[in-house]
């Protein structure tokens, strides 16, 4: 089965980064304005602090604009790659804040409130793609993807054997992209 | 060395940033030289991305558009940026630059006219995010409400795979469906949803907006009587009542408070 053609918006995307790579400032505004509320509201759901989420989306799109001559549609659409700078960034950061404060969320270990992502619904699509999921495996995507926690992390809060967590999280994977449509087979 | 097929069973943690940096640095070292892993992680960031999607939508600032515009030309004008040479800037085909008079009234005028506009636009973005944020709540409130157990929509044709959900909230007269796997529709033409009644003809309820995927939502508000069915179809320019074939349906036997 063969790919389904990019859509108008994913087209808009790659001509705004191409002339951000040719030295257009003004194609970072145009990027922003598609992009820039998700960015800053994913940075926020993993920082938790507006301020530090503002400097972050910044940075972000700082980055983009240094690495735009680099983008290739084979690396995935620009709202995929644009995503996972930020929440690299992102998580990055987390850990570093963490690390030195030595702090960890008040509710960071509360199994329940991490697996309740019914209460945190953004796109509801996507939320009925992650309440298909079974709850264990939900809440790994949850503490990985929002809370920023490495899979040794997640096995230490959770106290479970590290090889549950590496197969909880390849599992949820796996549905996830499937109720998604992003079939192993297909190119991106 | 690590081997190729177990950094394979790392790919989904990467991409979801959670892997240790000791076996970060061992996958980014593999990606460099493996296509076929990179095409994976490429799959997984997509699927990753849609997780961002799950973070309640906030307005940022609404300085910080300008803010991110300034860091950038700062980074242009930086020293190790401008030291590389001028890269060539065609224009974009159908663009022409906007030239400022050089009578200083009429450049006024301009700008302030730019500035104009640029505010109405501003004020319609902050309207737009704003019915969006409405809807968004909408749907919610539906995929959170308990009033009724979901109803499946179903394809007729059994080698379809195109199904979904049908949700109602009754007391704020709003339904909900939910699709997967829709065909792309062709040239002209677009899925339609009509709400079927056992006592009078069927009522459209909106077309469907599909992804690239196949999937989307669609909500709507429910009449009064309240539909016996519902049907999605397939229909060729406008269409008052259900003529093309049928995609998905779904008996509303729940259909009342």
């Amino acid at each position: 089965m063969s790919q389904p053609p990019p859509s108008e918006a994913a087209l808009r995307d790659r001509e705004t980064l191409a002339r951000m790579a040719r030295g257009q400032t003004e194609a970072v505004a145009d990027l922003y304005d598609s992009y820039g509320p998700l960015v800053f509201s994913l940075l926020f759901r993993v920082v938790g602090d507006t301020a530090l989420a503002e400097d972050l989306v910044q940075e972000v799109f700082v980055r983009v604009w240094r690495a735009a001559a680099s983008y290739r549609p084979e690396l995935g659409s620009v709202r995929a790659w644009l995503l996972s700078i930020a929440h690299h960034r992102a998580v990055d950061e987390w850990r570093r804040r963490r690390k030195e404060a030595g702090w960890v969320r008040l509710n960071g270990n509360d199994p329940e409130w991490l697996a309740g992502a019914n209460d945190n619904l953004g796109d509801p699509f996507v939320g009925l793609a992650l309440q298909a999921l079974p709850k264990e495996q939900r809440q790994v995507i949850e503490m990985a993807y929002f809370q920023g926690l490495t899979m040794s992390e997640i096995a230490t809060q959770l106290k479970l054997p590290l090889g549950t967590v590496k197969s909880r999280v390849r599992l949820a994977m796996t549905k996830l992209r499937a109720a998604l449509g992003i079939d192993p087979e297909k190119t991106p | 060395m690590t081997s190729h097929d177990q950094i394979f069973e790392w790919l989904e943690a990467y991409a979801l940033d959670t892997l240790d940096e000791p076996e970060v640095e061992q996958v980014r070292a593999h990606l460099a030289e493996c296509a076929a892993c990179r095409a994976e992680v490429a799959r997984l960031t997509e699927a990753t991305s849609y997780l961002a999607r799950l973070s309640p939508l906030r307005s940022p600032a609404p300085d910080l558009r300008g803010r991110v515009v300034a860091a950038v030309e700062r980074e242009a004008r930086s020293p190790e940026r401008t030291a590389r040479p001028p890269q060539p800037q065609p224009a974009l085909r159908g663009s022409r630059p906007i030239v400022f008079s050089r009578r200083p009234s009429l450049a006024r005028a301009a700008q302030f006219s730019l500035l104009f506009v640029s505010q109405v636009v501003l004020l319609l973005s902050v309207l737009i995010l704003q019915a969006q944020n409405e809807q968004q709540a909408q749907i919610q409130a539906i995929l959170l409400s308990d009033d009724e157990p979901p109803t499946q929509l179903v394809s007729p044709d059994a080698t379809s795979l195109a199904h979904g959900t049908y949700r109602a909230e009754f007391d704020l007269r709003r339904g909900l469906i939910n699709y997967y796997q829709l065909p792309q529709p062709g040239s002209g033409q677009s899925y339609q949803c009509w709400l079927e009644f056992d006592t009078h003809p069927a009522a459209p309820c909106g077309r469907l907006p599909v992804e690239a995927n196949g999937h989307g939502l669609l909500l709507f508000t429910l009449p009064e009587p309240l539909p016996n069915r519902l049907r999605v179809t397939l229909e060729t320019g406008r269409a008052s009542t259900p003529t093309g074939p049928t995609l998905l349906v779904a008996e509303i036997v729940t259909a009342s408070p």
